[in-house]
């Protein structure tokens, strides 16, 4: 048995786990506390890039500094570096291959001739709409700049106050509405305000496969152009195995394509922005739901259609896998196309449309749009990196190398332009004819969204006729609007 | 209190202060904020505005609401009482002296450490109505294929189905249950000439009944709370036969931004689960013997 003298001068457990404990708690708290800012890299300043040659005028916003800037952000620290530049996070979705390339190219060509502003590339992918950019806004961690993918969650942004209008950027920049196609204008203008710039706007036209027609017998070289030719040629083309399973299908309208669009080549509009209304249960939009039910019927139900989409995963789509015929196709899809259907033998038209109704009709799909989050810390930097990349040069490159449709008509409908986007031709041409439905920006977009497919699926299972399932959405979201209405009083 | 226990009360807090830090910060100060939040209308970056039991009243007209209310009770009605007898079943079986038992053992618990994702999206293929294996093996019986996940009357059970799928915690329980069980209890059943299935009813039910109503009462909490399974497999469709609680909220919280209505649905499936619990336990007077 140790002496009470050598007891003593060992350490007690008490002590030791006292010790321990402090410690661990004291490392826990240093861990969790905010790092400090870093530097940026200094980098040499660089002079400004020359415009390319070919690009059209454009009332696109340059890098010009504005004249007043809404300042919505908290005092914080700048991140200056030794070359006294201010550290710009740009948030952007560009995780798929030739996005992030293009991105990162610009991002670098923006801080080589940039002498105030360095921009973070920080590729933050857009799964779970957006979530993750919205939890950084709301716990007041915005980024410098944000880039979307597509423009629905700017309208439910701007009403909801999570980005901030843009109104004096306009001015100073010079950007004109008139330069804008209309439907991409209205993505960006709504309720009074410009919300973002646009880099590129998408829409969707017919695509069919060559060798499935020409081993049926028909002229492959000839689009259907009315909603009576696709009904024909969807039916001779569809095949079926002896359980009715399908194993081929010529045509289906929700494969491809948003009931939006499809909708829109019966003359059927679900929102009308100059008056903010909805239009829901219109003839026009009960005929195209009418025209969805017919596809149920010939394709034996939408369950039978699901467990046959099932099948395809990953990249791999009917189309590509030459069971489906005939499809919508966005105009950035034939640049990555040879990558993943080699064979494929297709050719590309305007959307058929409904008797009476123009050819040439269509719907946008989406764009990608740059806007400045509330409480982003260094607002005019980061408009001076958004402007740039919403300029000429920028939007051009974006654009010739995604093959996607620039918002500014001069630059869209260039020679020069088109010369460059081959592929994208029959699109551009589509945009000349003039009959496209401008999107949808009311604030209760998203629950529409959800709500009309629950209303779509309701008719293709014949759970309700496409007047009445119409009608109940249409009540659905006039209890929306009343709803939000009621929380945001100045909205 | 004297000095010494004081001075052991303090280390005992000090020991436990990281977890109580987290769990203050990270759990109780959220649910004390969602509690004021299901009273407010609150969208994300605004000021919470009082609206009192608006919310509670929004809610109960709302369809989507009820949709998902009924459609979350169906699963907890299907799957608990599924998941609670496959689970005694695989317990029973792998307490029996067989040969590789302890691997067996890892097999049936392997599934419930695989990540929820993964296996969500195994199951989208072996579901599939066309080269499914399920249908597969259906089909060698001669049974017609179903369209499990593609249907509004067979998704849900297809969800039920697949919950079987993570016993293995439910299992390890019931086999701790069942090494209590007194091996004199089972001789004196068959000296009194019972066969297997009366000892299973007369012996080992009645003294692994606390661990059925421990394993029932947490089934009824988490089947209430299901969410990633339905959201990846068939994202609360076809025509909203999967749209459980859990779907709902997540919409009205994270796609529609109405937090102070999700707070409020939060709540009242805390009620309702709370509800759950108290008549089990009141059933379980009746039914479960204690030794």
């Amino acid at each position: 048995m140790a002496s009470r003298s050598s007891a003593s001068r060992r350490l007690s457990r008490r002590a030791l786990v006292t010790t321990l404990v402090v410690g661990s708690a004291s490392v826990a708290i240093a861990a969790c506390s905010s790092p400090a800012p870093a530097a940026s890299t200094a980098a040499p300043p660089q002079p400004t890039a020359a415009k390319p040659a070919g690009s059209a005028a454009t009332a696109a916003p340059t890098a010009a500094k504005p004249a007043t800037a809404p300042t919505t952000a908290p005092a914080q620290q700048a991140a200056a570096s030794s070359a006294g530049k201010v550290e710009v996070d740009f948030w952007n979705p560009a995780n798929d291959k030739l996005g992030k390339k293009i991105i990162g190219e610009l991002v670098d060509e923006y801080n080589k001739q940039s002498t105030k502003v360095s921009a973070k590339d920080t590729i933050v992918p857009d799964d779970s709409h957006y979530a993750k950019y919205v939890t950084a806004i709301a716990s007041g961690q915005a980024p410098g700049g944000i880039m979307t993918y597509d423009y629905t969650p700017i309208v439910d942004w701007a009403s909801q106050g999570f980005i901030v209008p843009l109104d004096s950027y306009q001015t100073s920049n010079g950007i004109k509405e008139t330069d804008y196609f209309p439907i991409a204008w209205q993505m960006i203008d709504f309720h009074g305000h410009l919300w973002g710039f646009l880099q590129e706007f998408d829409f969707d036209i017919l695509a069919w496969n060559k060798s499935l027609l020409q081993k049926a017998g028909v002229d492959a070289a000839t689009p259907p152009k009315t909603t009576d030719d696709v009904d024909k040629l969807a039916a001779q083309l569809t095949q079926k195995d002896s359980t009715g399973g399908l194993k081929q299908i010529g045509f289906c309208p929700w494969i491809t394509g948003s009931t939006l669009m499809w909708t829109a080549i019966w003359g059927g509009s679900f929102y009308d922005a100059s008056s903010d209304k909805w239009t829901i249960a219109t003839d026009n939009n009960v005929k195209a739901l009418e025209w969805y039910q017919s596809y149920a019927k010939l394709l034996g139900g939408p369950d039978k259609v699901t467990s046959f989409t099932k099948l395809f995963t990953g990249d791999q789509t009917p189309f590509y896998s030459e069971q489906l015929a005939m499809e919508a196709m966005g105009e950035y899809i034939p640049i990555t196309l040879p990558d993943l259907a080699p064979k494929l033998q297709y050719g590309v038209a305007y959307l058929p449309t409904a008797p009476g109704i123009p050819y040439g009709t269509g719907q946008t799909d989406g764009g990608n749009v740059f806007v400045l989050p509330k409480g982003a810390p260094h607002p005019d930097e980061s408009m001076d990196f958004l402007s740039w990349m919403a300029g000429p040069k920028a939007v051009l490159q974006w654009n010739v190398e995604e093959n996607n449709v620039p918002p500014v008509q001069a630059v869209a409908f260039d020679d020069n332009f088109i010369k460059q986007v081959p592929l994208m031709k029959t699109w551009i041409d589509m945009l000349k004819e003039g009959h496209m439905v401008p999107p949808a920006t009311s604030p209760v977009t998203p629950y529409f969204s959800d709500q009309l497919n629950t209303a779509r699926d309701e008719v293709t299972y014949g759970k309700q006729s496409p007047k009445n399932a119409l009608t109940d959405l249409a009540k659905k979201v006039d209890a929306q609007i009343q709803q939000f209405h009621a929380s945001h009083p100045n909205c | 209190m004297s000095k010494t226990q004081r001075g052991e009360m303090l280390l005992g807090v000090l020991f436990i202060s990281p977890w109580l830090i987290g769990f203050i910060w990270f759990n109780l100060y959220p649910i004390v904020a969602s509690i004021y939040y299901s009273f407010t209308s609150f969208h994300v970056i605004e000021t919470p505005q009082w609206v009192g039991l608006n919310n509670f009243v929004t809610l109960a007209q709302d369809d989507l609401f009820w949709t998902s209310l009924f459609n979350t009770a169906y699963y907890i009605v299907g799957s608990v009482p599924l998941d609670l007898l496959a689970a005694l079943f695989f317990a029973v079986l792998l307490n029996l002296r067989v040969p590789l038992r302890d691997l067996l053992r890892t097999c049936y618990y392997i599934p419930t450490v695989v990540p929820t994702v993964a296996s969500a999206i195994l199951w989208i293929m072996l579901f599939n109505t066309h080269g499914g294996i399920i249908n597969e093996t259906l089909g060698v019986f001669r049974i017609p294929e179903i369209p499990w996940l593609s249907s509004p009357n067979w998704a849900m059970p297809a969800l039920i189905l697949l919950s079987v799928w993570g016993i293995g915690s439910p299992v390890i329980i019931f086999l701790a249950g069942l090494q209590d069980v007194s091996t004199t209890l089972y001789e004196a059943a068959h000296l009194d000439g019972a066969g297997p299935l009366q000892t299973f009813w007369h012996v080992t039910v009645p003294m692994v009944s606390p661990v059925i109503l421990f394993n029932g009462v947490l089934g009824i909490i988490g089947a209430a709370q299901v969410f990633v399974v339905p959201y990846i497999m068939t994202a609360g469709g076809p025509l909203n036969a999967t749209l459980v609680y859990g779907i709902e909220l997540f919409q009205n919280a994270f796609v529609y931004y109405k937090m102070g209505y999700a707070s409020a649905m939060a709540w009242i499936l805390f009620l309702v689960v709370f509800g759950l619990t108290v008549v089990s336990l009141q059933v379980s007077r009746r039914y479960v013997h204690y030794e």
